[in-house]
């Protein structure tokens, strides 16, 4: 538990988006990522109604591992999804592992990858896909790599909120992207729940909106879920919300 | 048989009987959530206290509330707030229990913490660690509405539910791998995200306060045998669920 540690991964993102003048984007969480848990692979897909699991980015060879569990539909990235928790694979030759993904884990093995890190983008019931994390050296992440990979699966997680939800509600948004300590607090989720309901959208949409009206008002994310929770503050269908 | 033995041996009774509950969902389609959430409910009984909960640490940076005997906001708080100062805190940073048995004469020692459990009615305090060799897990948190002086039996006993907590999460005794660990505990953590959010949205839907949106979900996943988690995830999905447990608020 180190939340300057974690701090310092968000601010690499930070950094890096700064410098090329652009908002933070899945490509550059992957990047970041890789280099920061030495990384041959790193990629992200997403949780699709119909696929179950859509390839949307990669770095090095990682692509590779994704059409695989596209194609023999299993692998740590699947059950990551499915299962709603991570999935880390240290030896992906061991035996207990081939028995798991009897097709995936000896094609990875023939890929070249020995070890694989799947971290779903999971926010509660929002759930929007997958980060994987694979090395062709066998071994475990340490406690400290695998809380940096919870912190870059929550940057993946928001980059990609964000796209998902309309671009009227994202707009308020701030460029810089951090996770608060607010999300630890029950108030928050609670309060996505009831907006989803007042506004008649999804959770992540409702999320996204909460962290937007935050924003434009200078205030925490907190206060403004505490408003939403003790009834003061309500979001109605459209953009404009009535106090 | 006098009066104190009697107590003890009704008590004794009790928490075989606590041990035995927590045994068995510990089996039969287990769930984490589920079990915290017992688990916090009989710390209450047993323990002789008016409150307890459950706070598991993030990898991430923060001590987080995943179970509670009671979802009164104001105790919410109270476990919330240690992510910054307060027992838990303590509890988790050193590996040890954390007693105080009067919050008014040692104000200074968590001076937030100790004004708002002041105001929430709570005068004593305790946390002991889940502790799984020489990892910390998170700590179960314990309040007391009276000053009082701490038994060493409860404390035992209270450190005895706080193993069985760490069993329950970490699934099994023999577990060896950090990160089996790491799966295990940010489940749990997106399990009660995801009963907050079925909570938001049960609460909306039938204008009622928050902490009886819980207890119906709560009393729902009860009565019908099935998982807390289960049922949130339905509430989510519009499912008819939420117009039968609308209605028993209602009646």
């Amino acid at each position: 538990m180190d939340r300057q540690r974690s701090a310092a991964v968000w601010a690499a993102i930070n950094d890096h988006a700064r410098a090329g003048g652009a908002p933070v984007s899945i490509e550059a969480v992957c990047l970041i990522c890789a280099r920061t848990l030495r990384a041959q692979g790193v990629s992200v897909a997403l949780s699709d109604r119909l696929m179950g699991y859509e390839p949307v980015c990669a770095s090095g060879g990682a692509y590779r591992l994704m059409d695989l569990q596209v194609t023999l539909g299993e692998g740590p990235g699947r059950d990551a999804l499915t299962g709603d928790r991570p999935v880390l694979v240290g030896d992906l030759a061991e035996d207990g592992t081939r028995r798991r993904w009897p097709m995936f884990a000896p094609a990875a093995v023939q890929a070249g990858v020995r070890a694989i890190f799947a971290f779903p983008l999971l926010l509660g019931a929002i759930s929007v896909g997958v980060l994987e994390i694979s090395r062709t050296e066998e071994g475990w992440l340490t406690p400290q790599q695998a809380a940096d990979a919870l912190v870059f699966a929550d940057a993946a997680l928001l980059v990609q909120v964000r796209q998902l939800a309309s671009p009227d509600a994202a707009a308020g948004e701030p460029k810089e992207l951090r996770w608060g300590t607010a999300e630890r607090w029950a108030q928050v989720h609670q309060a996505t729940g009831m907006v989803a309901i007042q506004s008649g959208t999804d959770l992540s949409a409702a999320f996204v909106r909460l962290r937007a009206h935050a924003f434009a008002d200078e205030r925490s994310l907190l206060e403004v879920a505490r408003d939403v929770v003790a009834r003061r503050l309500r979001f109605g269908p459209d953009r404009d919300e009535a106090d | 048989m006098n009066l104190e033995m009697k107590v003890k041996t009704v008590l004794n009774r009790r928490t075989a009987q606590t041990f035995v509950e927590l045994a068995d969902t510990l089996v039969v389609g287990f769930d984490v959530i589920d079990f915290l959430q017992t688990l916090a409910e009989r710390c209450v009984d047993l323990l002789d206290v008016d409150a307890a909960g459950i706070l598991l640490a993030d990898p991430r940076g923060s001590l987080t509330l995943v179970a509670a005997s009671t979802e009164q906001a104001r105790l919410l708080e109270l476990f919330q707030l240690q992510d910054e100062e307060g027992p838990c805190l303590d509890c988790y940073y050193s590996g040890q229990p954390v007693t105080c048995s009067d919050l008014a004469a040692h104000p200074q020692q968590w001076p937030r913490f100790a004004a708002e459990a002041h105001r929430a009615g709570f005068a004593a305090v305790q946390a002991f660690p889940l502790r799984l060799r020489d990892q910390v897990l998170g700590a179960m948190n314990l309040f007391s509405a009276t000053t009082k002086a701490a038994s060493l039996d409860h404390a035992s006993l209270a450190q005895a539910l706080a193993d069985v907590a760490t069993i329950g999460i970490t699934h099994e005794r023999t577990l060896r791998q950090h990160q089996l660990v790491t799966e295990q505990l940010q489940h749990a953590l997106n399990s009660r995200i995801v009963i907050e959010q079925a909570s938001g949205t049960l609460a909306e839907r039938g204008q009622i306060p928050i902490a009886e949106a819980f207890a119906l979900l709560r009393a729902y996943a009860r009565n019908h045998n099935q998982r807390l988690s289960a049922v949130a995830r339905q509430v989510i999905n519009q499912d008819a669920v939420v117009a039968e447990l609308l209605t028993s608020a209602s009646s």
